[in-house]
């Protein structure tokens, strides 16, 4: 069974006085447990939407989202507290997801504190300074603030704390986007490592296709609120059948000045995996 | 002589600390029908160094030369660098919304370059709609009425590139036009610069990127600056075939690739300084590969490295130039 | 030109440090002076403030009496040392009454859902619209007039202008993606505003009360001049005026010093708040 089921999920957006907003126009997905699935769109795609439905920021208007057994809408009491721990989110802006008044220690041990997961203070802190071993920061950052980190290091931040309740679906909202070049690496391979290690399902959403490509296993394409294809990640981008993949693919820029731009189809081939 | 020379430009902001250098020594000479990429992450200055070009920063200390044409522009009267903006240097901004009011029509805007200098307003608005005719703006007399709300944002690029246009300046300044785009949109505006440079060969385009595709698919020449200095220049080609600096060829491996798919990305470890904690001596060292003790100690300067690029690297090798 | 490459440390340093200019330097003394002064100055102040002295009654300042008697014969100076207490702490404790109601009102219409939010923003415009004198004045009547009633009328009527602007800074950092991380991760509603919205939202606050406190000097000062607030011989400064109002043309010193005491403070607290105000400027934050 998917770890993750959308089924025929519709939101749509009321804006004050103006006609209303389908953001989501019966989405249908499934993730299955340990793989990473990639949902690519342009900016007013849905894909964001999705994100906050799946966990649990938003509510769809129709259909079901569903968690490993559990209607994410509908949860309470033990089950909401379950899902809570079991799916986490990393956001995009490196700079306005973390709480400038707590330090590091405290964000990356908040979970664990309201969730319980440690028997006692010394244990939760000690866990802290394993997350942030984790990821790639030093036991000495827990006591500083955000603010004296840089943006690829608030989003190490970001998923250390989002890893501390040990999760097992982690949504990535385009957690790269907003980093220089020279860092998205790092925590892209960061992600890749964790996935790997702790054996996490990722749905990771962008807009990125290079990067989408590289990440994931299976891939959904969604435009105006709907998915119009979806597959494996090397169907997607060496076969697209729909004209909007085709398009989205046509038009990824490459860094190489001999390749052809207009026509993926002439991009210069490697090694294909 | 060059169209555009630029010479030891430093770009200085004063602070509670005294002056921080955002800009130290930038070099560039510009022909016309050059299409030129200066290529940087965070705290690179690329667009500090744009903006000194036009002198848009007044609370920035400019020193150095920039020459345009013959005219030193850094000893120009505000008043009469107003005259130099528009007319011999176009821009472009990251946002067209920055540049664009939302009060006014697109017809008034794109034709206010012409009109503030004296074309009369028949006439302005006239080459207005060309402008934007050309530019492939369907309909453009009619849309001339509407305002900048009703565009779209691919449209709005249109737009701010005819204003930029209109008064045919001989160098262009894209300031990260793609940025923040979706990427059909993304590939729409470098269409049209494409388009533009064809169409007008004398013009000279200065691309501001961090985008290395973007550079790949537009420029002949590319500057990459790392912490407010030039650390390589050469041509397209070379730098995508041969980087010579440490910093260039990193980049190059760091970036995920739609059509090298690696099983393992190659990243950069620790990240751009900030213009007030740049490290002594070669501001990339600390994260260089390659760095040696020399690198810690001296600022490498910029040296020939082939027969058009030079690198600020102590590792690079440099090109004796035969004389004579 | 002198150029600086900054190391992290002092750049931190930086920005904590005050860069102490000389009209920044003297409202901070100022503010430090008078409150020092409410604090310690009703316990070193001679119990012969209270007391009457017809014979030495409107002295001009002398060096027994450094800023002269007032028509009972008291010291002017003692007496306004002494009642700085009254005047400046009853204005702290109206302000931070006040606040914490503002800030009950706007955390309830956070919290509370679209209804809770309407009926709670209307209750704040019905009240914003008294006028705050003539309610005083009605608590004067109604409890007697005394400072005791002149603070709780304060109070009754200033909370509207905390409650909008707080509510209006709490649902923009509810859109916060950090907000948004945290009930993510399951936080509940009262951890999610006590740790994640509050703290974040309380800052402006602080700015607001160093003018209000300012404001309410000169208010509190005024009710106790027309006699609905501090009531003789209570050394609070709107009463000490009051009293020697009828004699500022003989002896202007036992109406002019408290006044201008009233005057000062304001100015003080006023300056105070708009130098917070400007220092908050994120200039020196992060992009």
């Amino acid at each position: 069974m998917s770890l993750l089921r959308v089924s025929d999920v519709s939101r749509t957006f009321h804006p004050g006085g103006k006609t209303p907003v389908p953001a989501l126009r019966e989405v249908s997905l499934s993730i299955e447990d340990g793989e990473t699935f990639g949902l690519v769109g342009e900016s007013g795609s849905g894909k964001s939407t999705l994100a906050r439905c799946v966990v649990r920021l938003e509510h769809p208007d129709a259909g079901s989202i569903v968690y490993d057994g559990i209607d994410v809408a509908r949860a309470g009491g033990s089950e909401l507290s379950r899902l809570r721990r079991e799916v986490q989110m990393v956001f995009q802006d490196p700079y306005a997801s973390l709480n400038p008044r707590m330090t590091v220690g405290d964000l990356v041990g908040e979970g664990m504190l309201i969730h319980r997961l440690e028997r006692s203070e010394e244990a939760r802190r000690q866990r802290v300074v394993e997350l942030l071993t984790m990821v790639g920061l030093e036991a000495a950052d827990a006591k500083r603030y955000p603010r004296s980190f840089s943006g690829g290091q608030r989003q190490r931040i970001a998923i250390a704390r989002a890893l501390a309740v040990r999760p097992r679906l982690l949504v990535c909202d385009e957690p790269v986007s907003a980093l220089d070049v020279s860092v998205q690496a790092q925590v892209i391979n960061l992600l890749v490592d964790m996935q790997a290690q702790l054996r996490l399902t990722m749905l990771f959403i962008g807009h990125n296709l290079a990067v989408i490509r590289h990440i994931c296993q299976r891939v959904a394409v969604i435009s105006s609120g709907q998915i119009v294809e979806t597959g494996s990640r090397d169907r997607i981008f060496d076969h697209p059948q729909h004209p909007y993949t085709q398009a989205l693919l046509e038009a990824v820029p490459i860094p190489d000045p001999k390749a052809k731009h207009h026509g993926h189809a002439e991009v210069i081939h490697a090694n294909w995996s | 002589m060059s169209l555009l020379e630029v010479r030891r430009l430093c770009v200085d902001v004063a602070t509670r600390a005294g002056q921080l250098r955002l800009v130290d020594d930038f070099e560039l000479s510009l022909e016309p029908g050059d299409r030129v990429a200066l290529v940087g992450e965070s705290g690179s200055g690329k667009t500090v160094t744009a903006r000194a070009l036009m002198r848009l920063d007044p609370h920035f200390a400019l020193s150095g030369s920039v020459r345009l044409g013959g005219t030193e522009l850094l000893a120009l009267k505000e008043r009469e660098m107003v005259r130099v903006r528009g007319s011999r240097i176009g821009m472009v901004f990251q946002d067209p919304m920055d540049a664009l009011n939302p009060l006014q029509t697109i017809g008034e805007q794109v034709s206010e370059p012409l009109r503030i200098r004296g074309v009369p307003r028949k006439e302005a608005l006239d080459r207005a709609r060309m402008m934007l005719d050309e530019l492939g703006v369907v309909r453009a007399g009619e849309r001339m009425q509407a305002y900048p709300h009703e565009f779209s944002g691919g449209m709005r690029q249109r737009v701010v590139l005819a204003m930029a246009l209109i008064a045919e300046p001989d160098v262009l300044i894209a300031d990260e036009p793609t940025t923040a785009l979706d990427v059909r949109v993304q590939k729409q505006v470098l269409d049209l610069l494409e388009e533009v440079a064809e169409r007008r060969r004398k013009l000279s385009v200065l691309l501001i990127t961090h985008d290395l595709a973007v550079v790949a698919g537009f420029a002949q020449r590319v500057v990459v600056m790392y912490a407010g200095r030039k650390v390589e220049e050469c041509s397209t080609m070379q730098l995508f075939e041969h980087p010579s600096h440490p910093y260039t060829a990193a980049l190059l491996r760091a970036l995920p690739r739609i059509d090298r798919p690696v099983d393992r990305l190659e990243p950069i470890a620790g990240f751009p300084p900030s213009p007030a904690t740049r490290p002594a001596g070669c501001a990339f060292h600390p994260r260089c590969r390659l760095a040696i003790e020399l690198c810690a100690r001296e600022r490498p300067i910029l040296r020939p490295c082939s027969e058009s690029g030079e690198v600020a690297c102590h590792l690079a090798q440099p090109v004796v130039q035969a004389v004579g | 030109m002198n150029v600086h490459v900054l190391t992290p440390r002092q750049l931190t340093w930086l920005r904590w440090r005050w860069s102490v200019n000389v009209l920044d330097g003297s409202v901070i003394a100022l503010v430090v002076l008078i409150v020092a002064m409410a604090i310690i100055g009703p316990l070193i102040a001679p119990d012969s403030i209270y007391d009457s002295d017809i014979l030495h009654s409107l002295e001009p300042p002398s060096a027994a009496h450094w800023l002269g008697t007032d028509d009972q014969g008291r010291d002017v100076l003692w007496r306004v040392i002494a009642g700085s207490r009254d005047s400046l702490m009853s204005s702290m404790l109206i302000v931070a009454g006040y606040s914490t109601v503002g800030v009950l009102v706007a955390t309830l219409a956070t919290v509370g859902g679209r209804w809770a939010d309407e009926v709670l923003m209307r209750a704040t415009d019905i009240t914003l619209a008294l006028p705050g004198m003539v309610v005083a004045l009605g608590f004067a009547a109604a409890l007697g007039p005394s400072l005791k009633s002149a603070i709780i009328a304060m109070i009754l009527v200033g909370w509207p202008p905390t409650a909008r602007l707080l509510r209006g800074i709490m649902h923009e950092t509810m859109a916060m993606p950090y907000v948004d991380g945290a009930r993510v991760l399951g936080v509940s509603p009262y951890r999610l505003m006590v740790v994640h919205v509050l703290p974040n939202s309380l800052d402006v606050l602080i700015v607001k009360w160093a003018a209000d406190i300012g404001f309410t000097i000169l208010v509190l000062g005024g009710l106790s001049f027309i006699g609905v607030a501090a009531q003789p011989p209570s050394a609070e400064w709107g009463a000490m005026v009051s009293e020697a109002k009828g004699y500022i043309t003989t002896a202007w010193w036992a109406a002019v010093v408290p006044g201008f005491a009233i005057a000062l403070t304001a100015a003080a607290f006023g300056l105070l708040g708009d130098m917070l105000q400007v220092r908050r400027n994120p200039l020196l934050d992060e992009p």
